[in-house]
């Protein structure tokens, strides 16, 4: 009995214990310093804020929209995940935004601009009537703090990728940038940079408060300052994120008052939560329960314009089968890409080229491999593989938007490729170990797409597949094909101002890519959006993100 | 051998014995009598003979192959005469994988706890035997494994190693280790304290030849009691770890993975993860009622 009660005595000692530093815990939180009334002062501050949000939530026009991820940083400049630009294209403008629909550029934070003769220098004319969040003026010398900021250090990671800088050139071909007047910037360039003006429209290149990035420093990321259309309100991690109307906004202010992005991984549970009403717009609708939603009368389909490519990478530079020519082809032609993209849930169109139909330079004339076992085992044993051989497919866990199924389509690869005697060895992991894997080249072959960023072939063509992105460790080529005539096809294109002859280039490396083979080229989707019927004009823009000042909601 | 006392060296044991003495004198046997009284027991030790059949005749049972889809287009059917428990994501026909994912459930259970069994108990009866430092050490080693909670630490193993079966299964086994090394060590405290080990003592047995020979046999009945618990946990945890894409790899087909892969349709398509589910559910539960059994069968203060 002894025993009995002594154990007891422990028991109440530990829930004591346990109990005390609960409550001083929330007490950090609160920063209440009061010990006696600890308890209370947690309940009460619980209570409170569950109160606000319930009478938040049911006052003005709020837009709840649901994802799969959280945003990493807002500082947009910083990041090239499209869960974070989802949210910086609300609070930060660009010199030149997209027109709605498509990547033509319209005047945004510059109302008009122009370029010498040679190309190299670059004018632009500022409005004289933005603000920043902060209240500041936005002048010329907010347009140079900005691209200084960004060419100081390589942690600016698109400034890098689009303006060729380096550790060694951390301005890359932008050689200065001088406020010409007060609102009014020149750019200087090194050589001549046909998408120049596309890429200025991407948000990555947002034009933040320099009196907040002073402020904030380190902490910028988390406290984000720019002109667009909504303020940002608060960030509660792998949660939500809020934003609120900008009434000051130089453009068309936004139709809805509050706009919440919430993190909810699984796609299903997404779906369920948008059918009971709790979000009004999702991404990453899995693709089995289109036809549900069609079904529901209080839910709509919105569809993405395709600007995209899903692909399997083969890895060129790896020793064995891989590097030859002709096993890449066979593999092209042992897979029937009609059949795997049943698997696509018909939101996927067949790929023949590494950029998608809908841009400028497309190439039509190049003749897809199509479905040829017989020729496949022909050129293997050509090859000196008549035999098969093993080899593996890395391949990400999740659904990405141009390709719903990633593991499924493996299984599918790895069945058709046995009537050749291929033997593929699946490896699955989640996205981040997925990308430093192939980044790596630790991959035979690899599953990957690409959404383009500002709707030019360079954003394709320059990152995909070219030798100067096959570095190991950072390499956006992860078939790691390196072919000089491209290579040399794929500079003069980038370095050349007339279109036509851009698009020649272009037309003429597609077809080199084609033969050499470095991918095997799966699918453009039209990657599809669940809404509630309540939300109205909702346009979709194919770099993948867009602003919602446009955007109303029924309430 | 012929130290050995008799086939009822626990103590306590003996002394249930004592006043029973009409009961029969083996434990194995008295054991099994109660289990088959048992209806619980029973029903468990049947849903674990099936999965034992259907294994080892697994090809004989399937009607499809497990891992080859016939063609796309025949992808979320429901069930029907041609495929009995409908088709999954990729074609393929569910009740032939589930059927051979039964193998995959036996190797995982098997292996895991094998590896959490021998280290599990060779720790624990050192722990145990030995005492004073060594007993510290090992303890208290065990003691931080089990702060972490067990998926946790199978998944950062797995992690490290690397995702696929082996590893999987490798991670279960070491979760595992912790419940075995604390059962061993403490039958190990009061077997040690009897006269006969006293007694191999005495006449100069070494300690490797007490512990190995005498003290661990006469723990044997919590540890098989542990053992077959720990393989409904171990298919589990592993099919947890499929299920997260950390354990078998596709096309295998492991019931976790089949689940994993099957809830993007759950709600068109709901027998896609039912029936790995139900698999799952019907082995582990078969698992734990015929453990909680053996526990009682093997347990002499029930001894009535």
């Amino acid at each position: 009995m002894l025993k009995k009660r002594n154990f007891l005595l422990l028991f109440t000692l530990l829930f004591a214990v346990v109990f005390f530093l609960g409550a001083c815990t929330e007490d950090a939180g609160t920063g209440s310093t009061d010990d006696n009334q600890s308890e209370d002062d947690s309940s009460d501050s619980s209570d409170d804020s569950s109160e606000d949000q319930a009478t938040e939530d049911t006052g003005d026009k709020t837009l709840v929209f649901g994802r799969g991820a959280d945003s990493i940083q807002l500082d947009p400049s910083k990041v090239t995940d499209g869960e974070s630009i989802y949210v910086t294209n609300q609070i930060y403008d660009t010199l030149v935004r997209y027109k709605e629909e498509n990547t033509e550029v319209k005047p945004a934070l510059a109302e008009d601009w122009n370029t010498s003769e040679d190309g190299t220098v670059w004018t632009f004319k500022l409005r004289e009537d933005v603000k920043f969040h902060d209240g500041n003026d936005f002048t010329a010398e907010d347009v140079v703090f900005n691209f200084e900021r960004w060419a100081t250090s390589g942690e600016f990671i698109y400034y890098g990728y689009m303006f060729g800088a380096s550790e060694e050139d951390l301005g890359g071909i932008i050689e200065s940038v001088e406020a010409t007047g007060d609102y009014e910037v020149t750019f200087t360039l090194s050589e001549p940079n046909a998408p120049f003006l596309q890429t200025l429209a991407m948000p990555p290149f947002g034009i933040a408060s320099p009196a907040a990035v002073e402020e904030h420093g380190e902490d910028y990321f988390k406290n984000p300052v720019g002109t667009g259309p909504f303020v940002f309100e608060e960030w509660v991690p792998d949660d939500s994120i809020t934003v609120t109307k900008n009434e000051d906004y130089f453009g068309e202010a936004a139709n809805v008052d509050k706009v919440i992005f919430r993190t909810i991984p699984d796609n299903g549970a997404r779906f369920l939560e948008l059918q009971a009403g709790s979000i009004d717009l999702m991404t990453g609708l899995n693709p089995q329960d289109i036809g549900t939603t069609e079904d529901d009368s209080n839910l709509q389909i919105i569809r993405r314009p395709s600007m995209n490519i899903s692909y399997m990478a083969m890895n060129t530079s790896k020793e064995g089968p891989m590097s030859e020519k002709l096993v890449r082809q066979a593999i092209n032609l042992a897979i029937d890409k009609e059949e795997l993209l049943t698997l696509y849930e018909g939101i996927g169109k067949p790929a023949k080229n590494p950029i998608p139909p809908s841009l400028w330079g497309y190439n039509d004339e190049v003749e897809d491999y199509g479905y040829d076992v017989e020729k496949a085992k022909a050129l293997l044993a050509e090859a000196g593989y008549a035999d098969g051989f093993d080899i593996s497919l890395y391949t990400m866990a999740n659904p990405r938007p141009y390709m719903p199924q990633p593991k499924v389509t493996a299984q599918a690869i790895q069945q058709m490729l046995k009537d050749i005697n291929v033997n593929v060895k699946i490896t699955e992991s989640d996205w981040d170990t997925h990308l430093t894997a192939t980044e790596n080249a630790e991959h035979d072959m690899a599953f990957l797409g690409w959404t383009g960023d500002n709707g030019d072939p360079d954003n394709f063509m320059y990152v995909l597949l070219d030798k100067d992105n096959a570095k190991v460790g950072s390499a956006g080529n992860i078939a790691f094909y390196k072919n000089d005539e491209v290579h040399d096809l794929l500079k003069e294109a980038q370095t050349e101002m007339d279109q036509e002859v851009r698009t020649e280039l272009y037309m003429e490396a597609q077809e080199l890519i084609h033969e050499d083979a470095p991918w095997f080229p799966i699918a453009h989707t039209t990657p599809p959006l669940a809404a509630s019927q309540n939300v109205t004009d909702y346009v979709p823009h194919p770099t993948g993100s867009e602003p919602f000042n446009l955007l109303d909601i029924k309430q | 051998m012929s130290l050995q006392p008799n086939p009822l060296p626990d103590p306590k044991l003996a002394e249930a014995q004592e006043t029973n003495q009409s009961k029969s004198s083996s434990l194995w046997g008295d054991a099994f009598s109660r289990i088959v009284k048992s209806k619980t027991s029973l029903i468990g030790l049947c849903i674990i003979l099936i999965l034992i059949i259907t294994a080892i005749f697994a090809p004989l049972i399937a009607t499809h192959s497990p891992t080859d889809y016939a063609s796309l287009t025949d992808r979320y059917q429901s069930p029907s005469s041609e495929h009995i428990l409908g088709t999954d994501e990729l074609g393929r026909d569910i009740f032939s994988r589930i059927v051979f994912g039964s193998r995959i459930s036996i190797q995982i259970g098997v292996i895991a706890v094998g590896i959490s069994m021998i280290i599990g108990v060779l720790l624990g009866g050192i722990a145990g035997y030995f005492g004073r430092w060594i007993d510290q050490i090992i303890m208290r080693l065990i003691d931080i494994m089990m702060a972490f909670p067990s998926i946790l630490l199978a998944i950062a193993l797995v992690a490290v190693l690397g995702p696929n079966l082996r590893n999987a299964m490798i991670a279960v086994g070491i979760v595992g280790i912790p419940q075995f090394a604390r059962i061993v060590r403490s039958a190990v405290l009061s077997v040690k304290e009897t006269e006969y080990i006293e007694a191999a003592r005495a006449i100069g047995a070494k300690h490797g030849r007490t512990l190995m020979q005498h003290v661990l046999p006469n723990c044997l009945a919590p540890i098989i009691v542990q053992a077959t618990l720990s393989i409904g946990t171990a298919i589990l945890d592993a099919a947890g770890l499929s299920f997260l894409g950390l354990g078998a790899q596709p096309p295998k087909p492991e019931w976790g993975a089949m689940l994993s892969d099957g809830r993007a349709a759950l709600q068109n398509a709901p027998w896609v993860v039912a029936f790995p589910g139900m698999a799952i559910f019907l082995v582990v539960l078969g698992f734990n009622l015929f453990g909680d059994g053996l526990r009682d069968a093997l347990d002499p203060r029930l001894k009535q």
